[in-house]
């Protein structure tokens, strides 16, 4: 009886909700979250208060603890911490809305630290304007003046140093002989194909001589095949040129080919900083493992006991004991093994593992040219495994897979962490 | 459409997949038409029109909902203004106070000699003229300002839709009406007169004096566009990239150095866009004008604008042949500032003369059968 | 690793901070100031409007009171009483006549908008160039060749004369077919078409619908705009029956200042620019937002 009478006063309710109602709830809301950001603010910009502001001395570019809350409340940056040695090429990458862009523009100037200290060549940075910060920036849309040509495009910051007119034509005639502009010249913007706007773009930015190369996504409006070249070409420049440089990205190739580290960022927090090798080898979540690296790495389900793992299915991989040694892994895991670890073993001389060799049937066999990604069912997943491409394989077939033991990773079911 | 004959080049080229020149796809298509009417008369040994109807065609739907605005623009608008200018070369007016008609006769270019040889018809020019000019100078100066307040993104001026409403009200106000407020606040008995009065005991005969009238009538006119003004500029500048303005920013150019530089050409086509259409939105000056000088034309005909004494020679003395004339005038002039806008706007005839130099060059290279050009495509 | 300590804040920097932080708020001042000065010079008229309105005559001529005072309904009561000005049928003739020319003009103009933005026929860009050509003429210029066909054809004091020409209004096309560029997406008219439906209902039942907003507000400024029009009214209505708001107002004009009563034109003048106001400030965000995204494409 009460519970008929509860579900009926739910029922009675009015949900309506008129216009000037909605309008005011709005509001209210809107200013709740006001408040809530503004005290985040404070407390924000409290932690580093007291700290003094200092910085280490080999470290060229270093943001400590560094926060950014919008007036909304929205908590864009937290804690981040990098110390970034002269020369570096550090590629910041991650899923849209991770923060990178943010923080590269908080280097940058365009944007307020909440808190936390900046520092470029071991001055404090936090409240210096852009233009005094040493800095040079290349925007994701370019950003070039479409009224003026190619040669006041890269000359304009250099006019407004009151640079000697000699010394503007130098530095923009070497600028446009390094990548290959000179004939561009006197064109427009509009004149010129995307890629070649680009490198306007980059002659804009290295024209400066700045201390600090900032990249915000260059390559993103390019298509596929101009985006492999110009990515070889921006890690010649930097080779000749030797500036500190900082891109952001979001697609996981650019990171790995060309950074000498890489920091991985996911919903404001830095996952992982390390270089790419590391950071490929021993990612320290499943995020990062599963963002690292295409096709992805595989995640299974599975348990594990006394250095054997088992999957869903059944099947059962011992591992070797010096990956498990010392570290306390519970009975729950998640399993992470990436499509390259996955080798064919058809034919006897080819079984590297035989206690790791299954047998499974191929659902898609997609053919790249040199290597197949075979997509099976295994562990209770749809599997992914690169194989080579000199038998062919179709679907339907069965085929025997051989799992590498050692390059497998377990993760924390829970908190997402690797153990090793 | 005429029928044009295919060699068998052009067609063994549209079969194979090459492009073809525009001017013969008429032609291919005819011919493919053509023959498969003939395919289908052999088949069915009787005219097959029906069968080759490919698709319906649409097109004259847009003919037929086109014909209400064309038959209404035609009749009052295009007749009227060709009677218009008809009636210019014409004598044609009323005597003794409209009783007596004279005309139409025509009288060539008498008309024009009349009005370009009467001093009052430069006058009024020159009224109209310096009214625009007091009222568009502060009108760019303000709306610009304001443009670049609202859409700065550093300054972040709270409130700004408030400002925008309230700035673009007097755009809606009916111009009659507010030549009335701003004659009864002006008069000599007003408000401003009144308070004028209870602070120095001395009153300023508004009406009287050619210049406060004019500088009236200019605030006025103002105030009535400078919201417009601001909200077109406005999404002038919105238009462009925020990105650009960053990169500026980082590069060290100051606000005043951005503004000159950078946003200041960026605005150009937009900026004479307002210029023009100011223009002549300001030879229209009318109804403020005429409720305000209560059709007088202020103190010496000093107010009297070009607008004004065409309506005065339409309505009042009824010379309807120089009413042509002035109207053919004013038409001609505003014609001149359109035919700028255009020049302005419209992207210009060389990028379409450069488009169809580089389509020739294509055509060159297939009609020599070397194919597709190796390298990169733009 | 060797911290290396900075010499507090760079003295330097210190000087920047404070510049940029001092400057930007004398900016703001600058810019709030000059804001609410301009809010002040756009208000004040009507302000001394709306006050002088609720005053009589004698109250009027005596001094100026920035309050307001008790006559706002005797003015009124008596502007309506009013013999020489026919205000009551002024008012209605306004309404109604300003009301057949805005759904004119929407619905004509979003169906020359259609037309060329739909179809394609062999005029088409020649169309569209001349409706923009024309947006540039001033109505006046051919204001006296209609004057002259109506008075030898009897058409004075007609309503369809005011009516009928609103049918052809180039910048209300202009708005309609830049909205229907971004909004109107071919596949919807090729699904009505399959369905069977005739072009005209195509039209009516699958292209209204979608672009009603641009309608209303197209619909307010055609709306504003011909409750405004005095210029060809002026000269085509000699009846007083027949006249609308603002050729009342023209008619103060044949007297002195000084002999009417104050009150009642304050409160003429009341009539002719409330009502627009204040449907506008409703509306006041969507106009401004239509203006700004439909307006000169650069």
């Amino acid at each position: 009886m009460a519970e008929e009478k509860e579900m009926k006063q739910v029922e009675e309710k009015p949900k309506k909700e008129n216009f000037f109602q909605k309008k005011m709830r709005l509001r209210r809301e809107e200013k709740q979250n006001k408040e809530a950001g503004k005290k985040a603010q404070q407390e924000v910009r409290d932690l580093m208060n007291n700290e003094p502001k200092l910085c280490p001395e080999d470290s060229y570019v270093a943001l400590h603890h560094i926060h950014k809350i919008y007036d909304n409340g929205f908590h864009a940056v937290h804690d981040f911490n990098i110390d970034i040695k002269k020369g570096e090429f550090i590629v910041f990458v991650g899923p849209s809305g991770c923060g990178k862009s943010t923080t590269l523009r908080m280097i940058a100037g365009l944007e307020d630290i909440t808190g936390g200290h900046l520092f470029i060549d071991h001055e404090y940075m936090n409240d210096i304007a852009p233009k005094d910060r040493g800095i040079a920036m290349v925007f994701q849309s370019y950003a070039l003046y479409p009224h003026m040509t190619v040669y006041e495009n890269m000359a304009y910051p250099l006019k407004i140093m009151h640079l000697s007119k000699e010394e503007i034509d130098r530095r923009v005639k070497h600028a446009a002989s390094i990548l290959q502009i000179e004939n561009q010249l006197d064109k427009k913007p509009k004149a010129l194909s995307g890629g070649q706007r680009q490198r306007v773009a980059l002659g804009r930015a290295i024209v400066k001589h700045a201390k600090v190369l900032l990249m915000d996504e260059p390559l993103s409006n390019l298509d596929a095949k101009l985006r492999v070249q110009m990515r070889s070409e921006i890690v010649n420049l930097h080779n000749i040129l030797g500036a500190t440089t900082i891109y952001v990205t979001h697609d996981q190739t650019e990171a790995m080919t060309m950074a000498s580290r890489i920091v991985i960022m996911k919903d404001g927090y830095v996952q992982q900083i390390g270089t790419p090798m590391e950071v490929f080898n021993h990612p320290v979540n499943k995020f990062v493992a599963g963002f690292i690296g295409s096709p992805s790495m595989n995640f299974f389900d599975g348990t594990y006991e006394n250095g054997r793992i088992t999957f869903i299915t059944g099947e059962s991989i011992d591992l070797p004991p010096e990956l498990v040694e010392g570290h306390n892994i519970p009975n729950h895991v998640i399993i992470g093994l990436r499509p390259e670890n996955i080798h064919p073993a058809n034919g006897a001389h080819n079984i590297l593992y035989p206690d790791a060799t299954f047998e499974v049937k191929v659902h898609l066999a997609e053919l790249l040219g040199n290597e197949y990604y075979i997509h099976t069912s295994f562990g209770g997943i749809n599997m992914v495994a690169k194989f080579p491409s000199d038998h062919e394989i179709h679907m339907d077939d069965v085929v025997s897979i051989n799992l590498n033991p050692s390059r497998i990773h377990l993760f924390d079911p829970e908190s997402e962490k690797a153990f090793f | 459409m005429a029928k044009k004959e295919i060699d068998q080049a052009t067609l063994d080229r549209y079969n194979k997949g090459y492009e073809v020149s525009y001017l013969n796809l008429d032609s291919i298509g005819q011919f493919k038409r053509r023959q498969a009417v003939k395919k289908a008369e052999k088949q069915n040994g009787e005219k097959a029109e029906r069968v080759m109807h490919h698709s319906v065609n649409y097109a004259k739907y847009g003919y037929y909902f086109l014909i209400p605005f064309f038959l209404i623009f035609l009749i009052f608008n295009l007749l009227p203004l060709m009677s218009t200018f008809v009636y210019a070369f014409f004598e044609y007016f009323f005597k003794l106070g409209g009783l007596q008609q004279v005309g139409p006769n025509f009288i060539g270019i008498g008309n024009f000699a009349t009005l370009f040889t009467d001093i009052n018809f430069w006058k009024y020019w020159g009224n109209t003229l310096i009214i625009w000019i007091c009222c568009f100078i502060p009108q760019m100066i303000v709306s610009l300002l304001l443009a670049i307040w609202f859409t700065d993104s550093r300054l972040k001026v709270r409130c700004s839709g408030f400002f925008k409403a309230i700035m673009y009200m007097p755009n809606l106000v009916m111009a009659a009406a507010f030549g009335m407020l701003f004659l009864m606040l002006f008069g000599n008995n007003g408000p401003i007169n009144q308070i004028f009065e209870a602070l120095t005991g001395k009153t300023i005969f508004f009406t009287e004096s050619t210049g406060w009238s004019r500088g009236i009538l200019s605030f006025a006119n103002w105030l009535m566009w400078f919201g417009n003004t601001t909200i077109l500029l406005m999404s002038g500048i919105m238009g462009i990239d925020e990105s650009i303005f960053e990169s500026a920013r980082l590069d060290g150019s100051s606000s005043v150095k951005t503004f000159f530089h950078i946003t200041l050409p960026l605005l150009m086509p937009i900026f004479v866009y307002v210029l023009v259409t100011s223009m002549i939105g300001g030879i229209q000056l009318f109804d403020v004008v005429q409720i305000f000088t209560r059709g007088n034309g202020g103190p010496n005909l000093s107010t009297k604008t070009i607008m004004m004494y065409l309506y005065d020679l339409i309505k009042t003395s009824k010379n309807y042949g120089l009413a042509g004339a002035v109207s053919f005038f004013i038409f001609l002039i505003t014609g001149g500032l359109s035919i700028i806008i255009f020049k302005c706007l419209v992207p210009s005839a060389n990028a379409i003369k450069a488009e169809k130099k580089a389509y020739r060059k294509r055509m060159r290279w297939l009609n020599d059968g070397k194919g597709e050009k190796g390298g990169e495509v733009r | 690793m060797k911290k290396k300590e900075t010499a507090g804040i760079n003295p330097e920097s210190k000087k920047e901070l404070h510049n940029s932080k001092a400057s930007l708020y004398a900016y703001r001042v600058i810019v709030y100031t000059v804001l609410i000065l301009l809010t002040l010079l756009c208000l004040i008229p009507f302000y001394l409007m709306l006050v002088n309105c609720s005053w009589s005559n004698a109250e009027i001529m005596k001094g100026f009171h920035p309050w307001f005072g008790p006559y706002f309904f005797t003015n009124l009561k008596n502007l309506f009483n009013n013999k020489n000005l026919p205000l009551t049928t002024a008012t209605i003739n306004s309404l109604f006549l300003a009301l057949i020319n805005a759904i004119l003009t929407v619905y004509f103009s979003a169906l020359t908008a259609y037309a060329t933005h739909v179809y394609q026929f062999k005029l088409k860009k020649f169309v569209e160039t001349f409706i923009i050509a024309i947006m540039m003429i001033p109505t006046q210029v051919s204001a006296m060749g209609l004057v002259v066909f109506c008075m030898q054809n009897g058409l004075t004091d007609n309503y369809l004369i005011l009516i009928l020409p609103a049918i052809a209004s180039p910048v209300t096309y202009f708005f309609m077919k830049q909205y229907l560029e971004s909004v109107l997406p071919y596949e919807v008219i090729e699904a009505a078409r399959v369905d069977g439906t005739s072009e005209i209902g195509i039209f009516h039942k699958v292209v209204l619908p979608i672009i009603k907003p641009a309608l209303a507000i197209q619909f307010i400024f055609a709306y504003v705009a011909n409750w405004n029009n005095f210029f060809t009214p002026s000269m085509l209505i000699n009846k007083s029956e027949l006249k609308t708001i603002p050729l009342v107002i023209a008619m103060l004009q044949n007297s002195s200042p000084d002999s009417f009563d104050k009150g009642q034109v304050y409160m003429l003048m009341t009539l002719a620019v409330v009502p627009v106001l204040i449907v506008y400030l409703i509306f006041s965000k969507q106009i401004i937002k239509n203006l700004t995204s439909g307006s000169v494409k650069g």
